[in-house]
């Protein structure tokens, strides 16, 4: 063996321990999630029914009107903030006015950071109360629930693609080399190429810590719709959904990877 | 981070505020920012255009000194 395979062993020597402990860890976590399955399993069907066509439909509902009011004020409040510390710095000199610039880049990001993340809490509360629909036993509660859902996802839409479109604006105010409209279907193409080197770097470290976290969910999520499966609360189809999640994102990563190997820029 | 620079100064001398540099090298006003600041080391590319809208050679810009073990 020569020196730098014994560096390589002893590396993997130093982690081994860590990795064995949580893999027994894990065994054990499993085992208890199973016998709880197990539990759930012996639930009665009425139980069962009237979680799946109850509970769930209006908490998905509360969620969705829950991201609108949360949009509506925080943008609100976000947006004056912004404003306010910009029109402030008129008066001062250059340096004065990027400090303002730059106080402001965090209620920006922020305000944009929301919009993206309470889209995707109200598009998937919005795909859990229209499991309503299904309830033979109540099925006008049901109905309503899910048309409630439905126009509570619209007014959501319309508050969020208002104030995305104004921070994005404003943004593009500020920096008049940024290029891109929130109404064309390739924005984030065009947003990043008006991006400068700096720019890009944050942005593929922030996609890569993206991937890195949407793998580690779909473990999590398969190993959950497992169990809900056992329990007799899920179908097959949520199990595939998340494999199908979890390949995308694989393949994703590995098409880019090999592009750039292609290219000579190393993607490791 | 073990590279240092002088942007700042040769900014203040030339007398462009950071947007007006961000538009000479090519770069956005928060780049710029990021640079003088020290937490983004620019690429070889954009360091060298730094310099000729400064008028001098990199190393008058940018500074390498190691970090002590």
């Amino acid at each position: 063996m020569n020196q730098r395979q014994e560096e390589i062993r002893r590396e993997d020597q130093r982690y081994r321990g860590r990795f064995r402990r949580m893999m027994l860890l894990s065994l054990a976590g499993g085992l208890v999630l199973g016998l709880s399955a197990v539990k759930l399993w012996g639930l009665d069907e009425e139980s069962k029914v009237w979680f799946s066509t109850t509970v769930i439909p209006v908490l998905g509902c509360a969620v969705v009107w829950l991201c609108g009011g949360v949009q509506w004020i925080a943008g609100a409040v976000l947006r004056r903030k912004s404003v306010q510390s910009i029109e402030n710095a008129q008066t001062l000199d250059d340096e004065g006015r990027e400090a303002a610039q730059e106080a402001v880049e965090q209620p920006l990001n922020l305000l944009l950071s929301l919009c993206a993340l309470s889209c995707t809490s109200a598009f998937t509360g919005m795909g859990l109360a229209v499991a309503g629909f299904r309830s033979e036993e109540a099925v006008m509660s049901g109905v309503s629930v899910g048309v409630a859902a439905v126009v509570g996802l619209w007014v959501f839409l319309a508050v969020m693609l208002h104030y995305q479109r104004w921070a994005i604006n404003f943004i593009k105010e500020q920096n008049p080399e940024k290029r891109g409209s929130v109404y064309q279907t390739d924005f984030n193409k065009t947003w990043v190429e008006s991006c400068d080197e700096a720019e890009r770097a944050q942005i593929y470290r922030a996609g890569y810590a993206g991937y890195r976290a949407a793998v580690m969910t779909c473990l999590v999520l398969w190993v959950l719709s497992v169990m809900g499966i056992v329990a007799g609360l899920l179908s097959w189809t949520t199990v595939l959904f998340v494999g199908i999640i979890w390949i995308a994102s694989q393949v994703g990563y590995i098409k880019s990877a090999a592009k750039q190997g292609k290219s000579g820029t190393s993607a490791y | 981070m073990p590279l240092q620079n002088r942007l700042k100064e040769h900014r203040a001398r030339l007398g462009l505020n950071q947007q007006e540099m961000g538009r000479r090298i090519g770069a956005s006003r928060q780049t710029v920012s990021l640079i003088e600041r020290g937490d983004y080391s620019p690429s070889v590319t954009l360091a060298l255009k730094i310099a000729k809208v400064c008028g001098v050679r990199v190393e008058d810009v940018f500074q390498y000194e190691e970090e002590e073990p």
